[in-house]
């Protein structure tokens, strides 16, 4: 499944769009068969999470990051390095709690959403982009570190930003060292 | 040559919608068989246009009166016009512009077919207003109704105009959400057609 660095460069380059507009099928397909938006989202976030369980070795295989020595590192690594290798967008990082679990990416441009203008006036409460939030949870869950993984804002539902917060559940063992990310 | 024919025949074997054109025919016919000198200084000799008119004449020249997106069944997907009172004209203009663009179509198409341009250039003129039309290959039809007193406007820019409205309706159709058919509800393409309407306080 690993393919040398070259050749994704140009996947990436040939089938943008197309990826984009599969996802909105998806999308538009799942509206149409649910008729609740909380349906749907739920359907995306399982989807992601099947995607995620499955990408967590391609992202190990590909990247080689080393181990990751804390929650914030965690987040760094999704965000500078899954992210741009995927999506190939940099999310901004933020701590937003004291005890140091709850982190939130800050998406400037998301692709996905490139030809979505706005969510129809039915589907006020869609989550559009849900799908990354099941691939990051999934993906996570895989390097024993469960987490939530949520929208907290969404441009297409009129925010200024999309962001994902991903809060890390404490386990009941306090591990110092967790595993590889 | 076409056009003289088609206004000829006009009362005679017009498509179903010229055939409700009374008043305007005998103008138009009047107007293209006098010959382009003429037509102008035709216009020239008219009463002057009411202030709107001379407010785009004045302005930056890329200004549309009328602009339409028809389907492919021939009805409108998006029509948006000048508010003035008589915003039903715009609509007749339209309507019976696609006769003219069915005619060109069919006209190009026995001629090579992978010859046959978008841009389809000036359907026909009436004495306010000149009609432009572009095809599309999935036969959606845009069509443009421009005053003639902003002679400014040039070919090119009616191209461009077209392309314009090409790439926006490219974009509509790329949402997830539009299903093809549907009437076009987009604030982009409402703000794309807006810069190119004539501005009117």
């Amino acid at each position: 499944m690993s393919r040398p660095p070259g050749r994704k460069q140009e996947n990436h380059k040939i089938s943008g769009e197309l990826f984009v507009l599969t996802y909105g099928a998806l999308v538009a397909q799942l509206c149409k068969d649910y008729e609740k938006d909380e349906d749907v989202n739920t359907c995306l976030d399982r989807m992601g999470y099947g995607i995620g369980v499955r990408l967590i070795d391609d992202f190990l295989a590909r990247s080689a990051v080393k181990k990751c020595r804390s929650y914030s590192e965690t987040a760094d690594m999704i965000a500078q390095v899954a992210f741009k290798m995927y999506l190939g967008i940099t999310p901004t990082v933020s701590c937003s709690s004291a005890a140091g679990n709850e982190f939130s990416l800050i998406l400037d441009k998301n692709p996905l959403v490139d030809f979505v203008e706005e969510l129809p006036a039915e589907r006020a409460s869609l989550c559009y982009c849900n799908l990354l939030c099941g691939v990051i949870r999934g993906a996570l869950e895989m390097v024993h570190l469960p987490a939530e993984v949520t929208f907290l804002q969404d441009r297409l539902k009129g925010d200024a930003v999309t962001e994902i917060g991903i809060t890390f559940l404490r386990k009941s063992e306090d591990r110092k060292h967790r595993r590889n990310k | 040559m076409r056009r003289r024919r088609r206004l000829g025949g006009a009362e005679a074997a017009a498509g179903p919608r010229a055939q409700h054109r009374q008043r305007g025919t005998s103008t138009a016919l009047a107007m293209a068989t006098a010959g382009p000198r003429a037509r102008r200084a035709s216009r020239e000799r008219r009463p002057p246009p009411p202030p709107h008119v001379t407010r785009g004449r004045g302005g930056r020249g890329k200004m549309a009166v009328c602009i339409a997106v028809i389907a492919k069944e021939n009805y409108p997907l998006y029509i948006r016009s000048v508010p003035t009172e008589n915003e039903l004209k715009f609509h007749y203009t339209v309507h019976t512009s696609l006769d003219v663009v069915d005619e060109k179509i069919s006209a190009m198409g026995k001629a090579l077919v992978d010859q046959r341009e978008l841009y389809l250039g000036l359907l026909y003129p009436t004495e306010d207003y000149k009609v432009y039309g572009y095809v599309t290959n999935s036969k959606v039809k845009f069509v443009m109704v421009v005053d003639s007193s902003n002679t400014a406007l040039r070919d090119n820019e009616i191209r461009s105009m077209f392309r314009k409205l090409h790439n926006s309706y490219t974009d509509i159709m790329c949402n997830p959400f539009y299903n093809p058919g549907d009437r076009i509800h987009s604030r982009a393409f409402d703000n794309m057609v807006n810069s190119m309407m004539m501005q009117v306080c």
